[in-house]
């Protein structure tokens, strides 16, 4: 059964004047064990799409079109009450900037209990702190530091507490928005682990978030690469960014474009080179492809026409004219 | 804790530890400030007269001097800080007076400190129509000239204590208020009340438990300065003549103290026996609530 299935699903922000849709027909899958990552730019719609699945939205978006079913069960048009059931024990979430989601004046023991009785106020309270010493435990942090206040902890120490609250009601799903974001590399790499740690030992399916291509390759098995609302390519995590063995064969410019704004080791030592300009202004209307403007191979077609999306080989798309090298 | 009572009931529940520790340490970080500990030692040497005063040294309105000689006389064996233009003495008065001026500041700050808080809150947390409306008020209230309105508020409403501190504490909230709302502003889109939305927790558990608490020290500084500042306007309005002649406070004795002349006759007890008394309370609380926000401020924890 797939754990996540987004269907077409539409997000759009109330502007002054107009709207602003920032999420525009995006359908995703997620099957059981999978993790998946979604890149992009900046304000290309990932982070909407994120806080949509659990309905978290802030109060000037709407949800304008499709349809969100987590385990089976739809979310949208829900009552706040009904999501609740279903946020933290179906899925669960790390926001971005999740390390100043604790409350610095609670101490992280109590946060996450917080969670536990939430969501299971039967449980006794010697039982439910009992999970809550094996949650801190199973993210890497000692048991006698579960009385620590949140600015006790360093960046990655207060993040593993936000993955182990994510994990306190036994999520099948859980989306990570920017987990790794504005922590130093080696707490990055410890997260990484102890996220593929976790998806194995958890069963836990994933959403990854992230514009780290170097963090998404190390975790997920399928990517999806977001701009300005759509989805541009999707495909296996091989076919789309390499791995040691397969070649990379990005179908779409703007996934081409970036892995050459991505700096790598193994690649000849050079600058990066970057993608000149921002994504478009989404709260105007579109004409052809959305990529267009930026796009180093962009044809007189590319202006005119909004480009179909293009299976390149099964389960590897991309939503471009010349996906599959000529005009189609 | 006694050697015998340390059952398993105390040891298996760390809450009621922690909670003691807290305050030890609250406590000694208020010490160990020099300035902390000049207020706790000049707050507790006023409170201490003030209320155990009177009970050793019992004030009796009705003991007027018997003669022209016992009036405004010096300090002496019999009335150690001198007597009244009634001939009464002015430190048995100033004992009970002190209590007067504390209720009335205390009970004003208790007003103003609800109702600034409930309403920076409020405010601060629905944006929109409720902050606007809130806000309008707010603003209503900061423009008004606040010694007039007091003066003739008490004028209209009588002289009881019970009127100034409600007069006090109806007019002094709007400052808080706007100080509460734009802390609120700012806590509310923290990814801590995303997180606690998310956990399912209602609008009412949000502001209690995950913001107000995180504006506490900016209640307990604007608490001192409400209170100083509560302390200070019915002093001004007693000693404006609109204090309650029966319950005299210390700016009713500086009040009748000025009437009577006793600056000019050289009376220098019967003014400066009140006036350093409202000095020294204003400046002990002052003293100890910076300390106390120092050291509760759990950002400014770390660097003592």
């Amino acid at each position: 059964m797939n754990v996540l299935n987004v269907h077409d699903l539409s997000v759009e922000y109330a502007m002054n004047p107009g709207v602003l849709r920032a999420v525009d027909h995006v359908s995703l899958v997620v099957e059981s064990g999978e993790a998946v990552g979604i890149v992009g730019e900046s304000g290309c719609g990932k982070t909407s799409l994120g806080l949509a699945i659990p309905l978290l939205l802030p109060a000037n978006a709407t949800i304008a079109s499709g349809s969100i079913e987590v385990s089976g069960e739809q979310v949208v048009g829900r009552s706040e009450v009904e999501v609740n059931l279903l946020r933290w024990t179906k899925v669960a979430f790390i926001f971005q900037g999740a390390m100043n989601a604790l409350n610095p004046l609670h101490r992280v023991d109590a946060q996450i209990l917080e969670a536990i009785s939430a969501h299971e106020p039967d449980v006794p309270k010697a039982v439910a702190y009992a999970k809550v010493v094996e949650l801190l435990n199973l993210v890497g942090i000692a048991t006698k530091r579960a009385r620590s206040y949140p600015h006790e902890f360093s960046g990655g120490m207060r993040q593993r507490v936000m993955i182990a609250m994510a994990l306190a009601c036994r999520p099948a799903l859980l989306i990570a928005d920017e987990p790794t974001t504005a922590l130093d590399v080696i707490s990055q790499a410890q997260i990484l682990n102890l996220l593929l740690e976790l998806r194995r030992t958890q069963d836990l399916s994933l959403v990854m978030i992230s514009h780290d291509l170097a963090a998404i390759k190390r975790v997920c098995d399928r990517i999806v690469v977001m701009y300005a609302g759509i989805v541009v390519e999707t495909g296996t995590t091989d076919e789309v960014l390499g791995r040691s063995s397969v070649v990379a064969s990005p179908a779409h410019p703007y996934t081409r474009a970036l892995i050459q704004a991505h700096p790598s080791l193994r690649r000849e030592r050079s600058l990066s080179e970057g993608l000149a300009g921002h994504p478009p202004d989404l709260s105007v209307a579109i004409q052809g492809c959305r990529f267009a403007d930026r796009c180093p191979d962009a044809q007189s077609l590319c202006r005119e026409v909004e480009p179909p999306t293009i299976t390149v080989s099964p389960g590897h798309s991309a939503t471009c004219h010349f996906a599959l090298g000529e005009a189609s | 804790m006694s050697s015998t009572t340390s059952g398993p009931e105390t040891s298996s529940d760390p809450g009621s530890n922690v909670i003691r520790k807290a305050r030890s340490s609250v406590w000694r970080g208020v010490w160990t400030d020099h300035m902390g500990r000049t207020g706790v030692i000049m707050l507790g040497f006023v409170l201490f007269i003030i209320l155990i005063g009177p009970l050793i040294f019992p004030f009796n309105a009705s003991a007027f001097g018997s003669s022209a000689s016992s009036i405004l006389q010096g300090p002496s064996r019999a009335h150690w800080m001198g007597t009244t233009e009634l001939g009464q003495d002015v430190f048995r008065q100033f004992l009970v007076g002190g209590r007067i001026s504390l209720y009335v500041g205390v009970s004003a700050t208790v007003i103003a400190i609800l109702l600034g808080t409930g309403i920076g809150l409020v405010a601060g947390y629905y944006v929109g129509w409720r902050d606007t409306i809130l806000m309008r008020v707010t603003d209503f209230f900061l423009v008004l000239p606040t010694l007039p309105l007091i003066i003739v508020l008490a004028a209209l409403f009588g002289q009881s204590i019970v009127v100034t501190s409600l007069v006090i504490g109806l007019t002094s909230w709007p400052q808080t208020a706007r100080i509460i709302r734009s802390q609120v502003l700012s806590l509310r889109e923290r990814p801590l009340v995303l997180r606690a939305r998310s956990l399912g927790a209602r609008d009412v558990r949000i502001m209690g438990l995950h913001i107000l608490p995180n504006v506490a020290p900016l209640i307990f500084a604007n608490l001192v300065l409400v209170l100083s500042g509560s302390i200070l306007a019915q002093a001004a309005l007693a000693f404006l003549g609109l204090g309650d002649p029966v319950q005299a406070s210390w700016g009713t004795m500086l009040h009748n103290a000025f009437n009577s002349g006793a600056m000019s006759e050289g009376a220098w007890w019967y003014v400066l026996t009140p006036g350093i008394g409202i000095v020294v309370m204003v400046l002990a609380f002052s003293l100890v609530g910076h300390a106390l926000d120092r050291v509760m401020n759990p950002l400014r924890r770390g660097a003592r």
